[in-house]
This record gives C-alpha cells, structure tokens and sequence, in this order.
C-alpha cells in the first residue's frame, strides 16, 4: 500500500466534500439509488410530496429544514468499475447534523418513531399526498434515494470504505 | 326572446365553471380497529364540496393504518395519536362501540355535533382529504411507492 497515494486521495474527498459543502451542494447522484440507514434521526420542518425524477420515476420528494443523527448514518452505493468489478462504497458517519436536506427517494422505512404536528392533505398528482411535520424523532429510518443535496453537513468521525 | 335567456344562462353557467374549486380525489385510509376518546363529528363546506370533519382527542389503532395516497402510501404497523382532525368525504365502519353519544347544537359552530367519550371502530375506511395530528408514534412506518 502507497501511503503517500491513499493519504493524497482520502485528503481530496475531504477537500471536495468541504468545498461541496461551501457551494450549497454536497452531493448529486446520478443512476440507480443510494441506501441510507440512520440509527436515529431527529428531524425538523419536513415536507413530503410526490414528484419525480429524471421524468417520468415517479418518487417521494422529502424536504428536511434541520436533521440530526446524534448516531451517525450510513450511506452505501453499490456501483461497477471498469472490468467489470462490482463494488460498495460505504460512507459512514459517527454523528452527522444536515441541513436544507432534499431528497428524491423511492420510499422510506421506520420502526419506531414520535412525529409532531402532522399535516397530510391531497393535491392533485404529481404532489399527490402532502405531508408536512414540525419535528419528530424516527428510529432505524431507512430510505433509497435517487438524489440528494443539503445546504450544509457537519460530521465526526468519517469513514469511507471501498467493498469488494 | 329565447336567444336572450339563452345567453345569460350560457354566460352564468361559463363563469360559475370558472369560479368553482374542484376537491382533488381523496386519499382512502383504512383501519382495521380503532379506539378513541373524544370524538367529534359535524359536516362542514369545503371547496363547494360538503365534507364529514372528525376531531378525536387521542386515537389509538393497535393494527396499524394504511393511507393510500398517490403517488405514495403510508403504511404503519401500530399508530397511536393525540388532536386528530380528519376531513373526509365518507366515514364507513363494520362494527363498533361509542361511550356516552349524543348529537347536540353546538352554538359556535352554529351546526349540529355528533359526540363520543370514548370508543371503538372496527374495519374503518374514509376517502380523506386532510389528517392533522398533533402528535404521532409510530411503530414500523413504511412509505411506499405504487
């Protein structure tokens, strides 16, 4: 292993993740989804409503003011190389605060949670059902998404594995 | 004579067309058994639509809901809330049991109120236009794409 080479090359995402974060955008995503896994997210100022995706996939479209994860969350991507080799790369995070969070989602999985101030009401498609929440705390949140950008990300503890 | 009814006629029908608001499709919700405590039930103008409005002051429903909006549903496994509002088009339920119920003039609201202390609905289903809740828990919330 070339130190030199991986330190060189976990300094860059650094840099650009930073510089992401600078310009408002820290992410875009484009082709298949994105799983991501949060122990526990605390979440304020969410609005949800259909839309869609490089027209016409049809996906729920999640608007978040703030979220917390005080446990972390993992993002993982599974994609091919050149090869052709199929790999996993595996973001995670010890703590991760978000924020002016959107994201184009397929759906989304929770297995326990406390939402405050729910609002759902009908709109004509694409919106569809809309749904919009003052804050709330979901646990073991689970959700696949096609897009996703945030105002800004603050983490500890990053790591980023590649998965053979 | 008749050319000039006629056009009136036309012209009011035209601009009440224009003015009128449609309600877009409700969402149907379904629940296989519901308690509650404090229900409140009175009809109410919406959009030119007449529409069946709930207030449940705690609501519990132990076998979960499912919300079939589009393009998404809301699916739960267990759902337990507090200041419900739900603004439906219908009401239907297979069985159930209402505490204490009475229908009663209720000078503010200048309507008659349908109320409940307490209950319990089974196999509930009601094509909703809006569900306001000010608290929510939930145990294995799943949204859905269909």
């Amino acid at each position: 292993m070339n130190w030199k080479i991986a330190t060189l090359g976990l300094g860059s995402v650094m840099v650009l993740l930073a510089a992401f974060s600078l310009s408002n955008t820290v992410m875009g995503f484009t082709g298949g989804t994105i799983h991501v896994s949060i122990p526990q997210a605390q979440l304020q100022g969410v609005k949800m409503y259909g839309g869609s995706y490089d027209d016409p996939v049809p996906v729920v479209v999640q608007e978040v003011d703030s979220l917390n994860c005080p446990a972390g969350q993992i993002i993982t991507r599974q994609m091919t190389l050149p090869g052709p080799i199929t790999i996993k790369v595996k973001l995670s995070m010890g703590k991760a605060d978000l924020s002016k969070v959107l994201m184009k989602a397929t759906g989304l999985q929770s297995t326990s949670g406390t939402l405050e101030n729910v609002d759902m009401w009908v709109e004509n498609v694409p919106e569809g059902l809309v749904q919009t929440i003052k804050r709330g705390t979901m646990n073991n949140l689970d959700t696949d998404i096609y897009f996703v950008s945030m105002s800004s990300l603050g983490y500890e503890n990053l790591k980023i594995e590649l998965i053979y | 004579m008749l050319r000039k009814l006629l056009l009136p006629a036309a012209l009011f029908l035209f601009f009440a067309g224009v003015m009128a608001q449609t309600l877009p499709s409700p969402a149907p919700l379904r629940v296989s058994l519901l308690f509650f405590e404090n229900l409140e039930q009175y009809a109410e103008n919406s959009g030119g639509a007449l529409v069946l409005v709930t207030n449940l002051g705690r609501m519990q429903c132990p076998s979960g809901q499912l919300l079939e909006g589009l393009p998404f549903l809301i699916q739960m496994d267990y759902a337990e809330g507090r200041g419900v509002q739900m603004v439906a088009e219908n009401v239907e339920s297979q069985a159930g049991r209402m505490e204490n119920l009475r229908m009663e003039w209720d000078p503010v609201k200048q309507r008659w109120v349908i109320r409940a202390d307490g209950g319990w609905m089974e196999n509930v289903y009601a094509p909703v236009y809006r569900v306001v809740l000010g608290t929510l828990r939930y145990e294995n919330l799943r949204v859905v794409l269909y």
